[in-house]
């Protein structure tokens, strides 16, 4: 027998249970048959929600799939799209929380390389979805006093973002793209820093050296000229300001001169 | 300045045809585009600010959840306020269903009870959300797998209480209504004469896949094929009800090359064109 009929919110809770964690008695006592079972019926839900959730991870990871194969992503996406479901209709935007997960995962211990791999195509998503704006005029800063430049902070592009890795995580990334066969990767040759940003319609990455990483690193988290600067030094006492300057505002990735 | 939508067949904007569109363009009534793929900015936003310059544009929410019990997401809600101000789209739609709950997104149309209860449910978050867009919503009946127990009221019925309570215009997705109707019963002429045609301000077609489930086959809305002949004949009955109406050929899987696309949205024209001169809906029936 039926019990009570669940309010729209009970109901929308329990599809909800049954789409990312077990299937919902009270649910499929709700749902009719119609010549079928309601499980059967609830499953086409359920195996929507689950093949499409896997398929925009592996959009966004691409090379986490190839290095695993498919099957042991899908082995790695259940359990997470169960644990960290998206919070946004936008799907480009899910997945932040997927290369931390596999640090954890157990099974992928054996390839300790799959979380930086994962948090450099993260990146990529992030700074291919960002929004561009206009490059600063680099002749606005020569004309600053060097007192003043000191003082200033630099505002980077949105699709600004770095990624450090004890492996060679850029090589492992290239070998492993539609054009590689996955070999001529030599996991000793880490560590490395790497920028990332857009390119036009491509995310594009390259190596920072280790006072280039810190300074960077250091404008992106709100720093002044002369403090990230002074961090940089102080992690490489070689730290070039003027080549790493070059670097931001030859690829235009000064957006402005923060207030 | 925008353009203006005719009555024309129209195809989804895919990025691998951003391309050929921009440099080729070749006619088509106008592009569709998912809403959620130009929240965030980037390269596809600048593409659409081009092709927005040559072709009329219709823009397509599939995660507002206008059915949530607990009231829309806002964020997400002036998110495509953003979109649909900076694009200015000729349409604007979105579904009837919900597709999160509890600050989760489920990635899927869910289908809605239809009950007082829901009605009322959909009816305040339409009205909230064409009151933050400032403009009529079309909202699509869903494709659907199951019906609930405690639903009282048929779907039509359903869809004219919401298009009489909040003032929205109707996206008649023939696709759906074939797939849903096989899945799970009811007549799609009757479900055609029982909606308002007046409010049907865009039709969709699409392919669909048939699956085995439990022994009994069930038509899934993939949206990844040529339109069935079956759903050409119901859309001929749906031109004939309602009239000519701009209409989508949507492809999401297996997005085949640009001709294919412009081929099956020719083929659209041409049915509607043959249903125009076919008289009343009676006559085809």
């Amino acid at each position: 027998m039926r019990g009570p009929m669940p309010t729209l919110p009970e109901l929308q809770y329990g599809f909800r249970r049954h789409l990312l964690e077990e299937p919902d008695e009270a649910l499929a006592s709700a749902v009719l048959g119609d010549g079928m079972t309601p499980d059967a019926r609830l499953r086409i839900y359920r195996n929507h929600v689950a093949y499409s959730l896997r398929a925009a991870l592996a959009t966004t990871f691409p090379v986490v799939v190839r290095l695993v194969g498919e099957e042991f992503f899908g082995g790695m996406t259940r359990p997470f799209i169960a644990r960290h479901p998206p919070r946004s209709p936008c799907l480009h935007e899910y997945g932040d929380q997927f290369p931390d997960f596999v640090a954890d995962f157990a099974p992928a211990a054996s390839l300790p390389y799959l979380p930086d791999v994962g948090r450099l195509e993260w990146a990529m998503n992030a700074a291919y979805h960002a929004d561009a704006e206009r490059p600063l005029d680099a002749a606005i800063l020569l004309g600053l006093d060097p007192a003043s430049l000191a003082q200033i902070r630099l505002r980077l592009q949105p699709a600004v973002g770095i990624v450090d890795s004890a492996y060679p995580v850029d090589t492992i990334w290239r070998a492993n793209q539609a054009d590689g066969d996955g070999s001529g990767v030599d996991l000793a040759t880490g560590p490395r820093s790497l920028l990332v940003w857009r390119q036009d319609n491509d995310a594009v990455f390259r190596q920072l050296d280790p006072g280039g990483s810190v300074f960077v690193g250091g404008l992106l988290s709100g720093e002044s000229m002369a403090m990230a600067a002074e961090g940089a030094l102080a992690a490489a006492s070689d730290f070039d300001l003027a080549g790493a300057l070059q670097l931001l505002l030859g690829q235009g990735l000064v957006a402005d001169i923060a207030a | 300045m925008a353009h203006d939508l005719a009555s024309r067949a129209g195809i989804g904007l895919r990025a691998a045809h951003n391309r050929r569109l921009a440099a080729e363009t070749p006619s088509a009534g106008f592009l569709e585009v998912h809403a959620e793929n130009y929240m965030s900015g980037g390269p596809q936003c600048d593409a659409l600010d081009r092709l927005r310059k040559d072709y009329a544009l219709s823009v397509h929410g599939v995660g507002l959840s206008l059915g949530c019990a607990e009231g829309l997401d806002e964020r997400h809600l002036l998110r495509l306020k953003g979109v649909v101000d900076r694009f200015e789209p000729a349409l604007v739609s979105e579904h009837l269903a919900w597709s999160g709950i509890g600050g989760t997104y489920l990635n899927d149309l869910l289908p809605l009870p239809y009950t007082e209860e829901a009605l009322a449910i959909m009816v305040r978050n339409v009205d909230r959300a064409q009151a933050v867009l400032g403009r009529r919503l079309l909202v699509e009946n869903p494709s659907r797998y199951l019906r609930f127990a405690q639903s009282v009221i048929p779907e039509p019925e359903f869809i004219a209480a919401l298009v009489e309570r909040s003032g929205c215009g109707l996206l008649c997705d023939v696709n759906n209504l074939f797939v849903s109707a096989h899945n799970t019963g009811g007549d799609p002429m009757e479900w055609l004469n029982a909606i308002p045609a007046e409010a049907v301000g865009e039709i969709h077609l699409a392919g669909h896949a048939e699956n085995d489930a439990d022994g009994m086959t069930v038509l899934i809305d993939d949206h990844g094929s040529r339109v069935r002949p079956a759903v050409w004949r119901l859309y001929e009955a749906a031109i004939a009800r309602f009239g000519r109406r701009p209409t989508l050929i949507e492809w999401d899987t297996d997005v085949p090359d640009l001709e294919v696309l412009l081929d099956e949205a020719a083929l659209a024209d041409r049915v509607a064109a043959r249903a125009g001169h076919a008289g009343t809906y009676a006559d085809v029936a």
